[in-house]
């Protein structure tokens, strides 16, 4: 390296030391060290830039830029990340939610309609088809469970479709669906209640809905599902009455 | 400033330490840059505007400098406009000519203004790294980083950049001919 190109890199180093480990200038400076014109040059020309630096320095901002920095920082920064992540989540969770509600709504109705279509359909079969209790081995056992007024009908029944079909139960069509029905009585009053094997398939709809009354001019029915079967249960006597023997 | 790496979205306070921190060195770069001090305090306050609103992307907490400085310059160059003709480097004279001790003395003898006014007057495309060589805020690479030119490239700019100082330093009543607000300056014209 000859003394043109030692100053070449040795005007890039600041009098101030922040360049002292950069090894770019090892080699330049170590020639300065051992070049007195080199050395008197780079003496020279770092005191030029220690006045320039100094003078530099006492350039200062005009009052009020900072106080117009941070005024215009505080109403441009943005939301913080988490804040903004957090209303993100937000929006999607109120979508879910909205979605989950139309659902909701949707199946309450299908549900509900449904009910209605197997209380109406028990109403009109006991209207048309009079009264049959099962006369089968087993049966008055269960007749006489049915008619006692200990009977929590919306609890475990204990029934089995096979049983009560083999009991001589009449079985009815409900739709494409095959119903059992049993008929008892109970205080002088004849009810018929209709059990289909639950529908797994559209098991949800009636398997978490509440039980369902449904009245009618000449009668009521009464309409819910233990997971296994579902039941409707009809009568010509009013709502109050078929109310108090369901629940 | 801490050396976290989190999210850097900044409370006032930490935001306040910020500016508080780099403002007045942005500025002088600032005002060699755009040779007024409204146009280099708009400059200083749009690089913390887009910090305000871009700079939780940046990661390093450590590179905030680093980036206030590059997001001011390429904030000048996208609003300024480079000045036209930039003297190329071989076009110089050579710059290694010894200095005096009268120019010592002389530069002592004047006050900031006019050596700012004398940095202003060397030609944009030395006086960026001129001046950041002098703010003694940034590292070489940085300088380069911020300036998206390799090392050997700022080095070569500052040598012939202090040639042009020192030139004006000898003479600081020409200087104030060249100060017109960056954003009036038209391509193809000349200083």
């Amino acid at each position: 390296m000859n003394n043109d190109e030692a100053k070449f890199i040795l005007s890039a180093y600041r009098p101030s030391g922040r360049d002292a480990n950069d090894a770019r200038f090892t080699e330049a400076l170590n020639q300065a060290k051992q070049d007195p014109a080199l050395r008197e040059w780079l003496a020279q020309s770092q005191a030029l830039d220690a006045v320039v630096m100094k003078k530099l320095s006492g350039i200062v901002p005009p009052a009020g830029l900072r106080e117009q920095i941070l005024a215009g920082g505080k109403v441009s920064q943005k939301a913080p990340v988490r804040r903004r992540h957090f209303g993100a989540w937000l929006a999607l969770a109120a979508s879910f939610l909205v979605v989950f509600i139309v659902s909701e709504v949707w199946l309450g109705q299908k549900v509900q309609a449904a009910q209605r279509d197997y209380a109406e359909f028990a109403a009109k079969d006991m209207h048309n088809g009079g009264h049959h209790p099962p006369t089968g081995e087993g049966m008055e056992e269960m007749l006489v469970k049915l008619a006692s007024s200990d009977l929590h009908f919306m609890g475990d029944l204990g029934l089995s479709f096979e049983e009560l079909k083999a009991g001589g139960c009449r079985t009815v069509k409900c739709g494409e669906r095959e119903a059992i029905e049993l008929c008892f009585n109970r205080d002088g009053t004849w009810y018929h209640l209709y059990v289909m094997p639950h529908k797994k398939s559209r098991g949800p709809m009636l398997a978490k809905s509440q039980s369902y009354f449904l009245s009618m001019s000449d009668s009521a029915a009464a309409v819910w599902t233990d997971g296994d079967f579902e039941y409707a249960l009809v009568s010509l006597k009013g709502m109050s009455d078929l109310k108090a023997l369901a629940e | 400033m801490s050396g976290r790496n989190s999210d850097l979205t900044m409370s006032t306070t930490a935001f306040s330490q910020l500016v508080d921190e780099h403002y007045t060195p942005l500025y002088r770069f600032a005002l060699s840059l755009a040779r007024n001090q409204a146009d280099a305090g708009d400059l200083v306050q749009q690089t913390f505007y887009i910090w305000a609103t871009k700079g939780h992307a940046l990661r390093e907490v450590s590179k905030a400098k680093s980036w206030l400085f590059t997001t001011l310059y390429r904030e000048f160059l996208r609003v300024g406009r480079r000045e036209g003709r930039v003297t190329s480097i071989e076009d110089l004279p050579p710059s290694e000519q010894d200095v005096a001790a009268k120019e010592i003395d002389r530069a002592r003898s004047l006050d900031a203004d006019t050596v700012m006014l004398a940095l202003q007057s060397v030609d944009e495309v030395f006086r960026a790294p001129l001046t950041l060589f002098y703010l003694d805020d940034l590292t070489y690479q940085e300088i380069a980083d911020t300036l998206d030119v390799p090392i050997g490239t700022v080095m070569s700019r500052l040598s012939r950049g202090k040639a042009q100082l020192r030139d004006s330093l000898k003479k600081p009543e020409k200087n104030t001919q060249k100060v017109v607000p960056f954003n009036q300056t038209k391509k193809g014209q000349t200083s």
